[in-house]
């Protein structure tokens, strides 16, 4: 018996060691980002505070439009998360349930989408875009949500093909129609892929610079894009960078990212092995 | 462009969702509503109601111009809207493709060429012309001939932008403790150095401890943040000996002269003896802090760094002098803005007459004064020269040196108008890079170099063809 | 039409059946092709999305890499024929990038692979703080696309970069990480940081297995290793299989973080070690402006990628586990 207690606690202890080590690993370099962004912007990057400028968190803020960059960050997003997460339930609920000829041919379409290289169809996207007067406007995001995630259609699918048949069928013989079974039935099933869903759409646009620089003006960009490409410069000469205040920036626009996985982790591991993912 | 109708189905296509609706509504879907009508060129009309407001979209570094000139331009002229819009070169061959651009763009001298080549830049020089009050050809600084274009060489011709302000550019910041600490003789401002002494004071400076820490680096180029070579430097060095990296048509790249291949083989040495961040060493700290923390002997840089001096090391500001820049033995003394950045007005603008009083206003008035006071830089008009810093003897002494150069500034960089200077440097420093690790020789590289150029060329001169 | 038709050969060959019985199976016709236009209905978004915004474009991006598109010649567009396409099979420098950009791949996504997974399996123990640790390893896969780039011109710093302050602690001398030798190494050391961003699906995967099975592997006496040999592995070879092939896609496509690892801007110029595939088609697109050229080698890549991915799917009969009685 001691014997087996000692044993266990030298397990636990090794378990322990181990996973702080990693902890430290992957915690000390975004701690890194965070010192350097408390120093002055004249003194050389440190390993460990070097000063306390709390100034380059109020100039992270101010020297760009912070608020209007966070704002359409927070519409971009919303687009996304409620479009695709609602879209992507509807046409995954048509590939689970439903069925008529081509049916398979189009899922492997699906399937065989989340493989392109994005940048193949960009540029002539953007030229579609233009064309049709999307350039500038926030449509392209509303036409992809329109069209769901081909991961989240893989998810709902996966999810809906679990639930027994006899919940359908009953409410069928009480009169539902197919939406209604929908949205009465399997909706409100579905609480733990929605939420997987949600905060997976949420880290995709939430961190996606790519697309809003290829499809909207400067003065449209969300917070992503703005850090990636306007940099914190000292009296707009590009050679001199504002280090720390981009690095401050770069803190700021974690904390969102990290709140909303701190909060969602459980519902995302629970949705995901609600849905059984097999092929 | 979007119209107002498309704004209010974008808004029923959200109110899905409370969130996206609100914050939809909030903010401008729209950029550019300006209606298709004012688009006909007629004289700037500013008794023009608002109604008829137009927008010129701005696309410039932010932090160039600020929100408050913004609002004292559109004070002035409440039948223009200007917006100022983050440049995003990337986004722009797409833009120009859909007629969507912005319609003043940032350039910079090396580039104008290839602006105007590619038929992006309109000729302003009407507009100049008629603009006498604010833009009075006497009242130039010569630097703003680096705008001119005359098909084959720069420099004369028309006018196709400006720049905002300008630095003769390859002056030597030096820091006087470092070179007190190595025991080099701090370089006097009343005369030239030479390239050769610039490199060997350099190795002097430039100290390791024994386990190999940086304690000091001798030299640094701003416009890179490492001492090897580079595009507008290189044209410099070369230009100062008579030769040039371009044949006299630009039609072929020659970085296999003997004359450019010497500099380059020097900057090899340079990597390979440390003497400053380079890429293979991969240091990446800012030259800012490095100079100012006396971790770095010599910045090649013009007269805007006081501006930085000023504001990072405000109390020590005597610890650090400008000199003339470098000269080669046999060579003529040259000190060009490397590449003075500025703006032109993109030739498919619908607004030109408008996005015209917005190029003169922020060219040529107010933000110009504004940013001459603040002493980052030069302005492009003579008579508001007596702007800048002007308070402490140091301010006076950096001026003067700066003033001295003006003589040389005249003369200016040869930039090739089929590829950009992104492109020549991308091209460099792909080539360069396995040299300065000793991976391939120069002779190679160099003919690696101007091939690839030549190629480019190629396909930028059949594009201006058409 | 077909329906009704395939409800008369049905009533045609079952003569026997009570004549009520056809009537059922040509409302139960109907009611397929109710069933089917309903599937259609469901489906539309996405297809329509994907017919105009996915395909039309795929489509066109083909075409434009069969011309003499420079991103300002819209205008007067040449048809040059596979001139692109031979120019790519005869760039020694894209074929010398496609190899690069598969070695690192054929280390890199398997390596990650593996730790996501130990990752996992480590935090599947009943630990407390779970929900921090797991946020702690999920944190690099959030972090901004500009703070990780600085993160690791940080880390690799020759003198005084994280990593080598580190190792100087044990007296070791300084490592060049981003020089010639070390760069691929380094580049896939950034990427496995990142591993962590699996690990939900992992742990989904992990939760899944039925406590049954483990329990009575256990009693019947089973070490932890057997266990995880005979019950881990082979029920997680599903969620295995889905990373490899994500990873794989993924990291083909690997563009951002050389150019981060270089400098700070995206139009740098990777050494040759870490100068993959798409920095080689990003660089003639958006800093040679050879937009037809850079189409084309995008293709090309394309089909690679698709090819591995093929034969992925189809090793999956020799490895992969899935559960019978599945659709």
């Amino acid at each position: 018996m001691v014997q087996n207690k000692t044993k266990r606690f030298i397990t636990r202890t090794l378990l322990y060691a181990l996973i702080i080590i990693l902890c430290f690993v992957f915690f000390y370099p975004v701690f890194v980002v965070f010192a350097n962004s408390l120093r002055s912007y004249s003194s050389p990057s440190t390993l460990f505070f070097n000063g306390f400028h709390l100034m380059n968190y109020v100039m992270a803020m101010t020297m760009i439009p912070f608020g209007a960059y966070l704002l359409h960050s927070l519409v971009l997003v919303s687009i996304s998360v409620i479009g695709s997460t609602f879209m992507s339930a509807f046409v995954g609920f048509g590939f689970a349930r439903l069925s008529g000829p081509g049916k398979n041919a189009l899922f492997i379409i699906i399937i065989a989408t989340m493989m392109l290289p994005g940048i193949v169809t960009s540029v002539p996207q953007y030229l579609i875009y233009h064309r049709i007067g999307f350039i500038n406007t926030y449509w392209p995001w509303v036409i992809g949500a329109i069209g769901g995630n081909a991961f989240f259609i893989f998810l709902y699918r996966q999810f809906f093909m679990n639930i027994p048949k006899e919940l359908e069928e009953a409410s069928r013989i009480d009169g539902c129609s197919t939406l209604g079974i929908f949205f009465r039935i399997f909706m409100p099933l579905s609480v733990p892929v929605i939420t997987t869903c949600a905060v997976m759409a949420f880290q995709g646009s939430w961190g996606d610079f790519m697309s809003p620089f290829m499809f909207l003006s400067s003065n449209m960009w969300p917070l992503a894009t703005a850090l990636i490409s306007t940099t914190y410069t000292l009296n707009g000469n590009a050679a001199v960078v504002l280090y720390p205040v981009l690095e401050a920036a770069a803190m700021i626009f974690a904390i969102p990212s990290v709140i909303t996985f701190f909060i969602g982790q459980k519902y995302l591991v629970e949705g995901i092995v609600t849905t059984g993912l097999k092929g | 462009m979007m119209s107002k109708k498309g704004l209010k189905w974008t808004g029923i296509a959200l109110s899905v969702g409370a969130i996206g609706t609100a914050s939809a509504m909030a903010i401008p879907m729209v950029t550019n509503a300006a209606p298709a009508k004012t688009a006909a060129v007629k004289p700037a009309a500013k008794t023009a109601a608002p109604a008829n407001q137009v927008t010129i979209n701005l696309a410039f570094d932010s932090g160039a111009f600020s929100a408050q000139e913004v609002k004292a331009f559109e004070k002035l002229h409440p039948d223009i809207k200007v917006n100022l819009v983050t440049y995003n070169a990337s986004a722009l061959p797409a833009e120009f493709a859909s007629g969507s651009a912005p319609d003043i763009i940032e350039t910079t001298g090396s580039s104008l060429p290839s602006d105007v080549e590619k038929g992006l830049a309109l000729d302003i020089q009407p507009y100049i012309n008629k603009s006498k009050k604010v833009f009075n050809p006497h009242n130039f600084n010569n630097v703003v001939n680096q705008y001119r274009w005359d098909g084959r060489v720069q420099g004369i011709g028309d006018l196709y932008g400006l720049p905002k302000d300008f630095s003769p550019d390859f002056d030597i910041w030096v820091n006087k403790a470092v070179f007190k600490a190595a025991g080099v003789k701090v370089p006097s401002p009343n005369k030239p150095m030479t390239w050769d002494q610039v490199f060997q004071d350099a190795k002097k400076i430039t100290k390791f401890d024994s386990k190999g820490k940086m304690v000091r680096y001798g030299l640094d180029y701003y416009a890179t943040g490492q001492a090897q070579a580079e595009y507008q430097l290189l044209s410099l060095q070369a230009q100062e000996q008579g030769a040039t990296l371009w044949s006299s048509n630009f039609s072929k790249a020659q970085f296999e002269n003997p004359k450019v291949v010497n500099i380059l083989n020097q900057w090899v040495t340079a990597v390979k003896g440390n003497i400053g961040p380079n890429s293979v060493n991969n240091d990446k700290n800012f030259f800012g802090s490095l100079f100012t923390s006396n971790k770095l002997g010599m910045m090649i840089s013009g007269y805007w760094f006081s501006g930085f001096i000023r504001s990072a090391a405000p109390k020590t500001e005597n610890n650090f002098e400008m000199v003339p820049a470098p000269v080669y033995a046999n060579g003529t003394r040259m000190d060009p803005p490397a590449s003075a950045t500025g703006a032109y007005i993109w030739s498919g603008s619908k607004h030109p007459v408008q996005a015209w009083t917005v190029f003169e206003y922020f060219f040529g008035q107010q933000p110009v004064i504004d940013r001459a006071q603040t002493g980052w830089g030069l302005p492009i008009l003579k008579n508001k020269m007596s702007l800048v810093p002007q308070k402490s003897k140091w301010d006076n002494s950096v001026l003067k040196v700066a003033k001295g150069e003006l003589k040389y500034s005249g003369k200016l960089l040869r930039f090739n108008p089929y590829v950009d200077a992104t492109t020549v440097n991308t091209i460099m420093t792909k080539y360069l890079t396995p040299v300065y690790y000793g991976k391939d020789t120069m002779q190679d590289a160099v003919r690696q170099i101007d091939g690839e150029l030549d190629s480019l060329i190629q396909a930028g001169m059949s594009e201006a063809g058409n | 039409m077909s329906v009704r038709g395939e409800g008369q050969r049905m009533a045609i060959i079952e003569p026997s059946v009570q004549s009520a019985k056809p009537s059922i199976r040509v409302r139960s016709g109907r009611r397929r092709r109710r069933r089917a236009m309903e599937f259609y209905l469901f489906i539309s978004p996405w297809f329509i999305v994907f017919v105009l915004f996915g395909l039309v474009p795929l489509l066109w991006g083909l075409y434009l890499s069969f011309t003499n598109y420079t991103g300002y010649n819209f205008n007067h567009l040449k048809f040059i024929g596979f001139a692109n396409y031979h120019l790519v099979f005869t760039d020694s420098e894209a074929m010398r990038a496609l190899l690069r950009t598969a070695v690192i791949t054929f280390i890199g996504v398997p390596v990650g692979l593996i730790i996501g997974f130990l990752l996992a399996i480590l935090l599947n123990n009943k630990v407390k703080g779970l929900s921090i640790y797991r946020t702690i390893f999920y944190l690099p896969a959030i972090m901004p696309a500009v703070a990780t780039g600085l993160i690791w011109q940080m880390m690799y710093q020759t003198d005084g970069g994280i990593l080598n302050t580190f190792f100087g602690l044990f007296g070791m001398k300084p490592i060049d990480w981003m020089g010639y030798g070390m760069a691929q190494t380094s580049l896939i050391l950034s990427g496995l940081w990142g591993a962590g961003g699996g690990l939900m699906i992992y742990l989904a995967g992990l939760k899944g297995i039925p406590q049954s099975l483990v329990e009575s592997a256990a009693i019947d006496g089973a070490s932890y290793w057997r266990q995880f040999r005979h019950i881990t592995i082979p029920l997680m070879t599903p969620i295995l299989f889905y990373n490899l092939i994500m990873g794989l896609i993924g990291s083909f496509q690997i563009l951002v973080q050389p150019l981060l690892l270089t400098g700070n801007s995206l139009t740098g110029d990777p050494i040759e070690p870490i100068y993959l595939y798409m920095i080689h088609a990003w660089l003639n697109i958006f800093v040679f402006d050879r937009f037809g050229y850079g189409l084309a080698l995008l293709w090309v890549l394309f089909l690679v990628i698709l090819v591995f991915a093929l034969i992925l799917f189809w090793s999956q009969k020799f490895w992969v586990h899935y559960e019978s009685g599945e659709e």
